[in-house]
């Protein structure tokens, strides 16, 4: 049995009780003595210059306290280019101008409608197209063609001859929206100055990122800046840096000597806090008559938006290089720079946007073979790494999602089940690789036992819904063999100074997970040495049962654990760890393969998801209840990528036209289909003696494309844009002359 | 929003004193709060009037069918009065937004709600119908848009109930200070132009305080059918109320809305005259639907909704005249 | 303007400016948190409070207009003014029927109503009440499970023995 069986168990999220009753404190809910509230000027205009700005009516509003423009916040630089928190230069609706911090929520509003402000408005670059044409403005002086970088090239063997050498080829052009991640707690900061410390109470992912970030902005030594988030509501990987707000908020606050709040409205959110960059793909496979793959060429662009954040990157040529075997392999990616908010890293960046081209593409293969779907890809198998040359560290990983996919949604259906007259039903899998999921060094953790023998673990990880909190009180109250109610986890909070990783590349729990666990066994340890002093025995005929020492072999109670800690001075019984190596001779990955049924009424031009099956690899899974959700939930995320999300922007004027939750469309109850977890629980030791790995990413990458091969073989077309709205169907119907 | 006053009416008169630009009626506020959210509109002064009198509910008489202008969207969805032959206005109900907006808004205000274009409601955006030079959804992003061009204003009414009630052939109530008016919906809902830049012709010092449906025999059918691209919580692209009565196998009268495709509800009766006096078979309906595109004139983005409307229409033909039941069953949401 | 508001079956004397929304008077003038703001033009339906036994965005409802009404928010305990609240929370802490917990009161608002007023609730009622209330992470089948569990249990209740 290994370790992780040993943990494994079905138990509900250790903050229930206060996220169900309203008292879980968010960083949004926090409210002090002397609250002010602060709020962002943001450009209306895509690209401009800001010619003057006049704030004399905004500091006769009554309740306004202070105002900060550019000269307020010099010498304080943001994203790869190195702008100005507030430049004379504004790349995108909803840049950053100036702030205002008043009272009242209501005094802000009043004082952001009085600056008067004269803008020298210059044409906008929106969309790939505009940021590729020859006549395109450029938005930066030192990036010409609005090339925000180098092409990223990748080529391994000659793709030139492996096409000569295929059979079958397929070609096609795809292309994904611009997605917003609209978690539903805004980006913002309550930061409170006291004259020596700064406290931050910030919706992230990284507060140890934050802290970084902004006291190197301030100038101020690490330890006089303090992060907090308790609770965070919803990441989904806008949240891992320091973004303006949290600067803007502490620069008020310490001006002010008053702590100030600021969170972002929707608009703002979906303007100015990041995005999934749109992509074009066009991507072409060669294969032989028997289905194996000889080559794969995939030339990518990528709408980055007016600046790089930086972080995780954008790697949509990933799945293309890794996820089939095959000798020659090119993929080119370039980013260009348009009028809008900067995208930055969401949920499993660039492997979401490349996997649904991919997986269409081998769909497509699969059809002009006559081979099932399932086949092809099992044809294709690799159990190596062909970008580092490693072995995978779990190299059945993916056979096992492919077995337990099909298993569970029993691959194929009857077709004849699927005409059901004007009603069409279509079924469709698609698989994914993603390069996060392991540990990200160094993470620290300490488990300390308190005189009542109470158990506190302590890290400095933040918990954004994922259950990091529970799982990690899991790890522990098994170690200890104590009841989890007795196990209180404190995280969000850089004070400890216990570093942890940015919750990002489901990271978290490989990372975190294994530094408990091990200063866990270590006051284990402490708790023997110290019992086996109290009963003049020695350690090893000791052990930990039910909250007690006791005798190995013997049912007899020896020492409570409450009696043994107030028998020792406090502090006494502390494990401490850090999970610091990370091995590199095995390449450690994730997997995921999905199917999804369909329905489309031709009546109505109705698309309806019927079902989902989500088999994601993630190493030997803590918490099967959580995982459920872990996966439920990245599906859900990708039936609304798939069928309703998309940015809208006006093509001249660059305004985000559905910067709200009214048009962008997240899914709702009703959206989502019974969505079912076929559990693949497959230990990998590689990096961890839990086997662990991080399951935030993979259940999201291989739902589009599995919806959209359903359709496919539903209806026969193939929507190669998403999302699959009622206008791309019905003008995709209406191209091929209906459907029969 | 910006700052204004807030006064509680508790009566008729209390209310229409005053009335006007700088003063007006709150009553369910769900779209009013976020006009004055968006600063699209403002006001001095909100008069609640959700207890000033105004008639509420519903009610059936042998003329027919009175709705008061409080009678929430919930009070719709979930009428026992709704049933049979005005089961439209229950099926329009029941898929407009949410449980919540429903228990608070009006039928008054659902019907005198503003567009939601995105040009309309981005208070960046400097539109015809907010006093522009042009249209910015013309050039712009139009794919929510009208395809029938009876307006410089392109935008397209929101309202699910406003189609059904046209059918209906029903008619408000507007009251002012001194005196009362009837207006039938055909005449009350009329494309903005120039010199009245808004969708019905309501004066600002008026309220509506009621909305009559002329009375219809038990031996009529009707239907709603609605596409979104979300199963719930969105406007129509394009929504479909069909109004029939059959004599003697033959339809004698159908009455054909559509709403999502123009900036009011739009009456199809090139689609009613290709099935008046027919029964009703396959190909009629087909030549009904052939129908719907004729003077049409799609934007860049607008045409994929007739595709979209002849489809609805066909399924809505199907349902009232050969009582298609698992269409019905589609329009269908508890309440 | 003064208000006199009654939360939870408790009075709350708040001097409001007129444009103030019921969710920011929650918020910031009772103190209670528990009802979130995330869109504030009633699109998503993370502040769903009870207002007189019906369900609305708090966010589209000014303070004003709440005198002399009862509101019930999260933070409600009273058995009498939301029975099936603490049925409902435990079925979500049970079933994990929610992630970051952000839309979680608002999702709890709505069944509670729905409870109320039909205490054996099937698939399409439950999906309905919740229908206006947006979870990102996407707990939407465990918040169904947890709802279908409350009623299953109902129903057994009064199924014959």
């Amino acid at each position: 049995m290994s370790a992780a069986d040993n943990i494994a168990e079905r138990v509900p999220r250790r903050e229930g009780r206060q996220k169900v009753t309203g008292s879980a404190r968010f960083s949004s809910d926090t409210e002090m003595p002397g609250q002010l509230y602060a709020g962002i000027l943001r450009s209306p205009h895509a690209n401009a210059r800001v010619r003057s700005l006049d704030d004399s009516a905004v500091r006769a509003v009554p309740g306004v306290r202070d105002v900060i423009t550019a000269d307020d916040v010099q010498g304080m630089h943001w994203y790869e280019e190195k702008v100005l928190t507030f430049s004379e230069r504004v790349r995108f609706v909803g840049d950053e101008v100036a702030a205002v911090v008043a009272d009242t929520e209501e005094a802000v509003q009043d004082a952001l409608r009085a600056f008067e402000l004269e803008y020298d408005v210059l044409d906008a670059v929106v969309g790939l197209d505009a940021a590729c044409a020859a006549d395109a403005p450029q938005l930066h002086d030192d990036k010409p063609g609005n090339l925000a970088a180098e092409p990223q090239i990748y080529e391994r063997g000659n793709t030139g001859k492996g096409f000569a050498a295929a059979d079958v080829i397929v070609e096609a052009t795809y292309a994904t929206q611009t997605a917003l991640h609209n978690a539903l707690e805004p980006h913002g900061c309550n930061a409170s100055w006291d004259g020596e410390t700064l406290d931050l109470w910030v919706s992230t992912q990284g507060i140890f990122a934050v802290r970084k970030g902004i006291a190197q902005k301030l100038g101020l030594a690490l330890n006089r800046v303090r992060v907090h988030a308790e609770h965070v509501g919803g990441g989904f990987g806008a949240k891992q840096v320091d973004w303006k707000p949290t600067l803007i908020a502490a620069v008020l606050s310490m001006r002010n000597k008053r702590p100030v709040k600021l969170l972002l409205d929707r608009e703002a959110e979906n303007l100015a806090a990041g995005n999934r960059n749109a992509t074009r793909q066009h991507v072409r496979l060669g294969a032989t008559r028997d289905g194996r793959l000889c080559a794969i060429a995939a030339r990518i662009s990528v709408d980055g938006g007016a600046y790089r954040l930086g972080g995780e990157s954008s790697n949509v040529g990933g799945c293309y290089q890794r996820l089939y075997a095959c000798e020659n392999v090119r993929t080119e990616q370039r980013q260009y720079y348009t009028n809008a908010g900067p995208s930055v890293a969401f949920r499993a960046p660039g492997f979401v946007e490349g996997t649904f081209a991919l997986e269409q593409a081998m769909d497509e293969l699969a059809g002009k073979l006559e081979m099932d779907p399932f086949t092809l890809r099992e044809r294709n198998y690799t159990k190596t790494d062909q970008v580092t040359q490693k072995p995978y560290s779990s190299p059945d990983a993916l056979q096992h999602c492919y077995a337990a996919a099909r298993e569970a949604f029993a691959w194929p259906t009857d077709a004849a089940e699927r005409d059901r007259g004007r009603k069409r039903r279509g079924i469709g899998m698609a698989a994914s690789v993603w390069v996060g999921g392991g540990l990200n060094p160094p993470a620290l953790a300490a488990v300390s036992m308190q005189a009542d023998g109470s158990v506190t673990v302590h890290t400095g990880a933040q918990d954004i819904g994922t259950g990091t909190r529970t799982v990690l009180g899991q790890i522990a109250a098994k170690t200890l063999d104590v009841a989890l109610q007795q196990v209180t986890v404190l995280l969000g909070d850089t004070a400890g100074e216990l570093y942890s990783p940015t919750s990002a590349g489901s990271a978290t729990l490989p990372s975190v997970g294994p530094a408990v666990e091990a200063a866990a066994a270590e006051l284990r340890q402490q708790i023997l040495q110290h019992a086996a002093d109290c009963l003049e025995t020695s350690a090893e005929n000791l052990t930990l049962v039910d909250g007690c020492v006791r005798g190995k072999g013997d049912a007899q109670r020896y020492l409570s654990l409450a009696e043994l800690a107030a028998s020792l001075p406090a502090g006494t019984l502390k494990g401490r760890s850090a999970n610091t190596d990370k091995p590199d001779d095995r390449s450690l990955k994730t997997f995921a393969v999905q199917c999804a049924e369909v329905e489309v009424d031709l009546d109505t031009a109705e698309v309806t998801v019927l079902r989902l099956v989500c088999a994601p690899d993630c190493g030997a899974v803590i918490n099967p209840l959580l995982a459920d959700s872990q996966v439920i939930g990245g599906a859900t995320q990708g039936l609304g990528f798939a069928m309703s999300e998309g940015r809208i922007m006006d093509r001249s004027s660059g305004l985000v036209l559905n910067a709200n939750l009214e048009d962008y469309l997240v899914p709702t109850i009703l959206d989502v289909p019974p969505v079912t977890h076929a559990l693949v629980n497959l230990p990998d030791y590689s990096e961890n003696r839990l086997g662990v790995k991080g399951l935030g990413e993979p259940p999201l990458i291989a739902t589009a494309p599995a919806i959209i091969n359903a359709v496919h073989d539903a209806i026969g077309l193939r929507v190669r844009e998403l999302p699959l709205n009622h206008k791309k169907l019905l003008d995709l119907m209406c191209q091929t002359g209906d459907v029969p | 929003m910006r700052s204004f006053a807030y006064a509680n009416s508790r009566s008729m008169t209390e209310t229409l004193a005053g009335l006007g630009e700088n003063r007006r009626p709150l009553a369910g506020g769900t779209d009013l709060l976020p006009l004055l959210k968006s600063d699209i509109t403002s006001v001095a002064e909100l008069v609640d009037i959700k207890r000033a009198e105004l008639p509420a509910g519903i009610t059936a008489s042998s003329t027919g069918i009175s709705l008061g202008a409080l009678t929430t969207l919930s009070d719709i969805a979930t009428s026992a009065v709704l049933g049979g032959q005005y089961v439209l206005l229950k099926q329009a109900a029941q898929q407009a937004a949410t449980v919540q907006i429903r228990n608070r808004a009006t039928l008054a205000g659902n019907l005198l709600q503003r567009p939601r274009c995105w040009y309309f409601r981005n208070p960046a955006a400097n539109c015809w119908l907010k006093g522009g030079d042009t249209c910015l959804a013309v050039e712009g992003r139009n794919e929510h848009h009208a395809v029938f061009d009876d307006s410089p204003c392109k935008a397209v009414h929101p309202s699910d109930l406003a189609g059904c009630l046209l059918a209906l052939e029903a008619s408000v109530t507007l009251q002012d200070a001194q005196d009362q008016r009837q207006l039938p919906l055909s005449e009350f809902f009329a494309a903005p132009e120039d010199s009245r830049r808004c969708e019905t012709l309501i004066r600002q010092d008026e309220l509506v305080t009621r909305v009559d449906i002329p009375r219809l025999d038990d031996d009529w059918r009707s239907v709603y059918l609605k596409a979104m691209d979300r199963k719930a919580w969105t406007f129509a692209l394009a929504g479909i109320a069909v109004v029939m009565h059959k004599q003697d196998g033959r339809i004698d009268t159908i009455r054909i809305v559509v709403n999502g495709l123009a900036t009011v509800p739009r009456r199809l009766r090139q689609c009613e005259d290709r099935l008046r006096g027919t029964s009703g078979e396959a190909a009629d309906i087909e030549a009904s639907v052939d129908a719907l595109a004729e003077g049409a004139q799609p934007l860049s983005d607008s045409g994929y909704k007739i595709a979209l409307a002849r489809k609805l229409l066909g399924a809505a033909l199907r349902c009232v005249i050969n009582s298609d039941t698992e269409v019905e069953r589609s329009a269908a949401r508890s309440p | 303007m003064a208000l006199d508001l009654r939360v939870n079956g408790k009075p709350y004397a708040v001097n409001v400016e007129p444009r103030r929304t019921l969710l920011d008077a929650l918020r910031h003038d009772c103190g209670l948190t528990g009802t979130k703001k995330v869109c504030d033009m009633g699109n998503c339906g993370a502040c769903t409070v009870i207002l007189d036994g019906r369900t609305v965005y708090a966010c589209l409802v000014l303070a004003a207009e709440c005198e002399n009404q009862s509101v019930t928010t999260i933070e409600c305990s009273d058995q009498d003014e939301a029975p099936w609240l603490s049925a409902l929370q435990q079925a979500f802490i049970d079933h994990d029927a929610f992630q970051c917990g952000y839309c979680t009161p608002g999702q709890l608002m709505s069944l509670s109503a729905l409870f109320s007023k039909n205490s054996t609730p099937d698939e399409q009622a439950i999906t309905d009440a919740v229908a206006g209330n947006l979870c990102r992470c996407g707990a939407y089948r465990h918040i169904l499970k947890a709802a279908s569990a409350v009623a299953d249990a109902e129903r057994a209740k009064w199924a014959d023995p």
